[in-house]
């Protein structure tokens, strides 16, 4: 992937702990308030300057994180009576425990 | 000019009144009544001579705006249509009037004379007018309301249109025509037009009238929002945790999950409220033996008794917030947990002493650890029990917050023989300095942790005393909010020399073995003791300051800034500081903190600042240092 040099970066780089990486808009990052304290200019942190961020698990969670990251990140904010689908079907019930543990850690 | 100068007596006037009339403003120019009184008074004039000749022959100088003493036939009027109702311009005046009553009396008689006079005028200008058929005693035609209806002002008054299909002359070409729906109206009023002039004219003969607007949204507007919904997206956790109670009943679909996870995700469930019976027995196995569950707010006592059944070994137990735990449950635990020596339980409100004596009597094995916070029903023979069943075995203690503490139950306590970790702190009422030097001088030897915190009647003698002679293990000391306390007190407790410099060989020898009393402490918490300040800091950092983890000393209002420049070059060990409202802390002191002494790592993990004004936002900071309270904007 091309770094975008441009600040802030449209894309954002998300790791798991066993080497799968995924790619996503700032916007869905920005989801979790834990991705965005991290990838926040004034923050100084390395993950705002790398524009790449670590979530310590596997790869299995990561990837069902980041599916609900773009998932709130598009029905944040509804219109009205917009109908939001239900995302815990989406859950598979063996990697929910990790999921939770995840997402206690990533505060969303 | 209504009210003649001459007339000197006055009632009781409001206060804005009387202002007014200070400053020589009168109501009566800016009245609506009176200016309309003007306006008919000039209409009187220009209306011609009779009128002023019939004013001059009955009421010699007495026109509405004449300045004669006596009443005119306007304020005679007035003062009638007054009975009717209020005026605020004339409130005043009618009260000048009711509350004199000589006045009242004297001018009676010239009332009545003038109230015919006024009458005959009043006909005398209607006759005038012109308007003689309009015969009315009341007077009130002064107020006679004259304004053009709306209707009728607005709009000019059309004929009616002529039934369609009848003959009517075009009002422009006088052409004789027939008159459709389509015929519109002439534009100056009167008369129709004919199909020809009124294409001519330029209007659409045809155009349809304009459809009515209809109102928009009018639906949406009726629809009131009670409540917003906001974060309709529910959290990733709570959504994980109902897909773990959908499928709580086939543990084996959730996988395994190791035992630190357990505890990991116990806190979560009570990060987020939702340790429910059924959820709890996830953290539920035959194996277990200590479990941990930190909010058992949703625990009824029935899942509280499941909880002893599904783990039978369980050796140590902790609840917290179990505050509709009962007596029943007490009694199937003493039962089911055969192997249980280690309790600590936080808010158990509802546990009888009765339910508290069973449980200590039947319980299969000697307690090792007992701690309960606020159980306000714990009483004397509760704690009597637990002696008699426990003296040789515990091991730690916790009384927190529990009301009925007081001097008698510290013989009890003097009788567990293996005690090293007692928690007393925060009581109903405090304990005495003598009675805690008591019980500190039979079990104080063994005692590694000590917390008698909000004990406010303890003082400097009960450490000196006590603490220092008698605990001779001692590594973690908790006094928080002990009110007593002074600088010097315990600056001599931690081994001070004491005011004089000029020590001899004997007195250093002799603070030597004072400081030795007490071993130095790992962890010292005297926070909110609002007369301690430097002298009791630089002791306590002299005489611990090298094996110092942790430090609070949050209120220590008046210490200076050179002793709390101390901690940081004194405690090398330090991994946690609270420097809460000492006000001299500034961003140097937290330098010397985050630096440490020179030529050691430092361990520093947290430091505590709130109500530090001086600590700025650009005080030296270090990764892995959290600075917690730091003002912003200050």
């Amino acid at each position: 992937m091309e770094a975008d040099k441009k600040s802030p970066a449209p894309w954002v780089r998300i790791t798991s702990d066993d080497g799968f990486t995924f790619i996503v808009q700032r916007k869905v990052a920005l989801a979790s308030q834990i991705l965005a304290a991290s990838l926040n200019e004034d923050s100084n942190f390395s993950e705002s300057h790398s524009n790449a961020c670590n979530i310590p698990y596997r790869g299995a969670v990561v990837e069902k994180v980041v599916e609900y990251l773009s998932f709130k990140a598009q029905f944040q904010e509804p219109k009205p009576n917009e109908d939001i689908p239900d995302f815990q079907e989406r859950i598979p019930p063996e990697i929910a425990l990790e999921l939770l543990m995840a997402a206690d850690y990533l505060d969303t | 000019m209504r009210r003649p100068g001459a007339n000197a007596v006055r009632g009781p006037a409001s206060a804005l009144t009387s202002f007014l009339r200070e400053q020589g403003i009168e109501a009566g120019p800016i009245s609506a009544y009176s200016r309309r009184r003007v306006n008919q008074a000039q209409n009187e004039e220009n209306q011609g001579e009779p009128d002023a000749e019939v004013h001059e022959e009955e009421t010699p100088g007495a026109g509405p705006s004449s300045a004669v003493p006596s009443p005119t036939p306007a304020t005679r009027t007035r003062k009638r249509k007054r009975a009717g109702e209020y005026d605020s311009d004339d409130l005043d005046e009618d009260e000048e009037a009711t509350s004199s009553p000589s006045k009242k009396k004297a001018t009676a008689t010239e009332k009545a004379k003038a109230k015919a006079k006024a009458k005959a005028a009043a006909q005398a200008k209607k006759k005038a007018r012109g308007d003689g058929d309009y015969e009315d005693d009341d007077d009130d035609d002064e107020d006679e309301y004259s304004a053009l209806s709306k209707s009728t002002a607005s709009k000019p008054v059309a004929a009616a249109k002529p039934s369609i299909g009848s003959f009517e002359n075009c009002a422009n070409c006088s052409k004789k025509f027939t008159v459709t729906r389509y015929t519109p109206a002439a534009s100056p009023p009167p008369g129709y037009l004919c199909h020809d002039c009124a294409k001519a004219s330029g209007t659409d003969p045809f155009k349809k009238p304009a459809p009515k607007q209809q109102r928009k949204g009018r639906q949406d507007k009726r629809k009131i929002v009670n409540y917003e919904e906001k974060d309709r997206v529910d959290t990733l956790a709570q959504l994980c945790i109902r897909v773990v109670t959908k499928h709580i009943e086939d543990v084996e679909a959730l996988g395994d999950i190791s035992s630190h996870n357990v505890d990991m995700i116990s806190k979560i469930m009570a990060k987020n409220r939702r340790l429910t019976s059924s959820i709890a027995t996830l953290f539920y196995d035959v194996n277990n033996t200590t479990l941990a569950l930190y909010d058992c707010t949703s625990l009824l006592p029935d899942g509280l008794c499941t909880l002893a059944s599904l783990n039978p070994n369980l050796t140590s137990l902790r609840l917290d917030y179990v505050g509709r735990m009962n007596d029943a449950v007490l009694a199937h635990w003493s039962t089911h947990l055969k192997s249980l020596t280690h309790v600590d339980l936080l808010g158990p409100f509802n546990i009888k002493s009765s339910a508290w004596i069973n449980f200590f009597r039947k319980m299969h094995r000697p307690l090792e650890k007992f701690a309960v916070t606020q159980s306000p029903r714990f009483d004397l023979t509760c704690l009597e029990a637990l002696v008699a069943r426990s003296a040789t075995s515990l091991v730690e203690l916790r009384l927190g917050e529990v009301g009925q503490l007081c001097d008698a139950w510290l013989d009890p306590i003097a009788c567990f023989t293996r005690l090293t970790r007692l928690n007393l702190a925060y009581p109903a009422t405090s304990l005495s300095d003598e009675g805690l030097i008591e019980l500190l001088s039979s079990i104080g030897e063994r005692l590694t942790h000590l917390d008698i915190s909000g004990h406010d009647e303890v003082g400097d003698l009960a450490f000196e005393t006590g603490i220092g002679p008698h605990a001779k293990k001692l590594v973690e000391l908790r006094a928080r909010d002990l009110v007593l306390l002074t600088d010097e007190g315990i600056a001599k407790f931690f081994g001070a020399d004491g005011p004089s410099d000029e020590t001899s060989e004997n007195e250093k020898e002799e603070a030597q073995t004072r400081a030795m009393v007490v071993p130095p402490l790992e962890v010292i918490d005297l926070s909110r003791a609002p007369h301690l300040s430097s002298n009791a800091l630089t002791a306590l950092l002299a005489h611990s300051g090298s094996v110092l983890r942790e430090l609070h000393i949050n209120g220590w209002k008046d210490a200076d800034n050179e002793s709390l420049l101390g901690i940081g070059e004194r405690a090398p060990n330090l991994t946690r500081v609270d420097l809460g409202w000492c006000r001299a802390a500034d961003d140097w002191v937290v330098k010397a903190l985050v630096e440490g002494p020179a030529g050691t790592r430092g361990v520093l993990e947290e430091v505590g600042c709130f109500g530090c004004n001086k600590i700025t936002t650009a005080c030296p900071r270090k990764r892995g240092i959290v600075l917690r309270g730091i003002e912003v904007g200050a």
